[in-house]
């Protein structure tokens, strides 16, 4: 099936009502998710990941891709209103945006926000259209080697990318590996690490591990900061005169079209996501304007770039997930475990194979950028005012929804256990400075690399040497080592890639 | 940080003793092919070298002691011990009540209001998760108590 007629048979499905209202509803759970401190995408989506098993999986999928896009919209009205990120690839927004609404132009800041992610959103999903086809050709030529390097390429990118150490990002994802390594070999089907239990026969479930990691530290780390979100400066919003003035519009329109692209293209690299191309967005557009001094100030173009820049590229996250099968960031990964529990294994012959559930997931990410619009443009001030929300309340919603989520996979007790241990986990790991997206993002590549691995020791007789024989294996293992020595080699040369989140701004 | 990189680099370090005390008896090599004891050896090699790495890169802390204090220890490990004793109650007292006794608690260390209120509220949402999830949306959940049916 060629693009233009996948799409437009993808389009006829996903105006279907049922897929329609669960579009909706990710759209809204994700706008909502986005807008509270606190919760972010992976929460959101791993909270109601269990409701979803009992539904197809092609209305669970459009319903989890718009909760993620949801919550990249919904993130920049916390950072402009209160200076909160809704999330990390908000971040960035709180420099200009924030200033913006002290100066009464937090209408025009949300707009610019809306408009430039619906327009990288567009943009996006043109390119995993058109893209995606001749990716996934390239990729059936993929064997086990290749896949075992991309894996690598992708584990090592995000540790380097946390914020912490390369050494504290590596020790994680070493760490999510190894709980990927309890239960039954997946090549001998002998027991590793069950201590002859029946629940860890099974392996851990990932889905109650990654709702303790990133649903109850949450709540933990929300208790255990004293301070809270002030909303300020409410009186000067002026949230009902949202249309930039024309000044605005001609500073934004090219940071908008440069953000949409780049940020397709960086969000498609291993680890990327949404959060590494507002970064570099707001460094690009900040290098190349005349008046540099105006950024972190109340420039549009600080809003307008980075927040085009996290939508595409978290559209071009999904490029990689659908085509090659490889989750590169942690919803991804949260989306490749769903697919999993429902029994699919997304691969370069899904298209193929499942051409109903490529397309259709596609067309509904098209109408899920509309509804997006609509959502959060005319209803900015509702949004706004869930910032009111007291804390008591979300947090016994949060505990609520992760307990509830957990109990009703298998109804196992034993669930609840592994969720509250890894909040705990989680929270403790936020205090002593250790990453928890490297070890989610193993948790589930785990198991892939590891078959990858012993498949490729078979075919080779035991060599190692396959990985540098065959040469997209050889490419991906060199960029891996480059990744491991660039520390070093910084040193050398007496320079340092700062991680994301201490990008000179 | 640096008394905590370091502490964070020995349980990692007993970590990997464990694992590989664990997975001690699992066989590495089969024939031609890795065996189910491969990968985790390779994984505690690996995680062993890391913590030492984590060790030796520890560094004073530049976080101000204004920074520190700025977080309460109390109220999170409140929430944990509570998450972790609803694990214990919920299949002995049921999922409404034990998802009363929850809600009370988690008000009552957040932001308390009156016993009235909490009371109140913490009922309402018994009733409505009880009908969205275990009456429309049908999840088997323990209602009863386990002592209901004797």
């Amino acid at each position: 099936m060629d693009p233009i007629h996948g799409l437009l048979y993808g389009l006829s499905r996903a105006v279907e009502p049922q897929i329609l209202i669960l579009a909706f509803l990710g759209c809204f759970w994700g706008t909502m998710v986005g807008v509270l401190p606190g919760i972010g995408p992976v929460a959101g989506i791993t909270i109601l990941m269990p409701f979803t098993f009992g539904i197809d999986l092609t209305s669970a999928m459009v319903m989890m891709a718009g909760i993620y896009y949801g919550a990249m919209y919904g993130g920049s009205t916390t950072s402009i209103l209160v200076a909160v990120p809704g999330e990390t690839s908000s971040i960035v927004t709180i420099f200009d945006g924030h200033q913006m609404a002290k100066q009464g132009r937090a209408g025009a800041a949300l707009a610019l926000s809306a408009i430039g992610s619906f327009v990288a959103g567009t943009v996006g999903i043109l390119g995993l259209t058109f893209l995606a086809p001749p990716l996934a050709e390239l990729a059936i030529g993929f064997g086990p080697p290749e896949y075992f390097a991309l894996a690598l390429v992708g584990l090592s990118m995000s540790s380097f990318l946390s914020n912490a150490s390369l050494a504290k990002g590596l020790a994680m994802a070493v760490v999510g590996l190894i709980i990927g390594t309890v239960g039954l070999d997946i090549i001998s089907g002998a027991p590793r690490f069950t201590f002859n239990s029946m629940e860890l026969a099974g392996g851990l479930e990932i889905v109650s591990i990654l709702i303790g990691l990133y649903g109850i530290s949450e709540v933990m780390e929300m208790m255990a900061s004293k301070i809270r979100p002030q909303i300020q400066h409410e009186k000067l919003w002026n949230l009902h005169r949202l249309l930039p003035n024309r000044e605005e519009w001609r500073l934004s329109i090219w940071p908008i079209i440069r953000g949409s692209f780049m940020g397709f293209f960086v969000g498609a690299l291993p680890g990327a996501g949404g959060t590494v191309p507002s970064f570099i967005s707001y460094a690009m557009e900040k290098r190349i304007s005349k008046t540099p001094e105006r950024f972190g100030k109340g420039a549009p173009e600080g809003v307008a770039g980075p927040e085009s820049a996290n939508n595409s590229g978290a559209v071009g996250a999904m490029v990689v997930l659908l085509t090659l099968g490889l989750p590169y960031n942690v919803v991804t990964a949260v989306m490749l475990s769903a697919m999993i529990a429902h029994g699919i294994f997304p691969s370069p012959l899904l298209m193929a194979r499942s051409p109903d559930f490529f397309w259709t997931v596609v067309a509904s990410m098209y109408i899920g950028n509309f509804m997006l619009l609509i959502l959060n443009l005319p209803l900015i001030g509702a949004w706004a005012s869930l910032l009111r929300l007291p804390y008591r309340w979300m947090t016994v919603f949060i505990v609520l929804f992760c307990i509830i989520g957990v109990y009703s996979i298998e109804y196992r007790s034993f669930d609840l256990l592994l969720m509250a241990l890894f909040g705990g986990i989680g929270y403790l790991m936020k205090r002593v400075d250790l990453p928890a997206a490297p070890l989610a993002l193993a948790m589930v590549l785990g198991p892939i690399m590891e078959k990858s691995l012993i498949q490729s020791l078979i075919m080779s007789d035991g060599s190692p040497f396959i990985f540098v024989t065959r040469p997209f294996a050889a490419g991906s293992m060199a960029l891996f080592f480059l990744l491991m020595f660039l520390p070093l080699i910084q040193k050398k040369l007496g320079r340092r890639i700062a991680p994301v989140g201490e990008v000179e701004v | 940080m640096w008394l905590m990189d370091r502490i964070s680099s020995a349980v990692l370090f007993a970590f990997v003793i464990f694992y590989t005390a664990a997975g001690w008896g699992l066989e590495t090599w089969a024939k031609k092919a890795p065996g189910p004891g491969f990968m985790p050896r390779l994984l505690a090699l690996a995680l062993g070298a890391l913590a030492i790495l984590i060790w030796v890169q520890a560094k004073p802390s530049l976080e101000s002691q204004q920074e520190v204090e700025s977080y309460s220890k109390r109220e999170p490990f409140i929430i944990f011990l509570l998450v972790l004793a609803y694990v214990f109650v919920m299949p002995q007292l049921g999922f409404p009540l034990s998802n009363f006794l929850l809600v009370i608690a988690l008000r009552r260390l957040v932001e308390p209001g009156s016993w009235r209120a909490d009371l109140a509220g913490a009922t309402g949402t018994v009733a409505i998760i009880h009908l969205v999830f275990v009456q429309i949306l049908a999840l088997q959940f323990p209602v009863f108590p386990v002592w209901w049916g004797e």
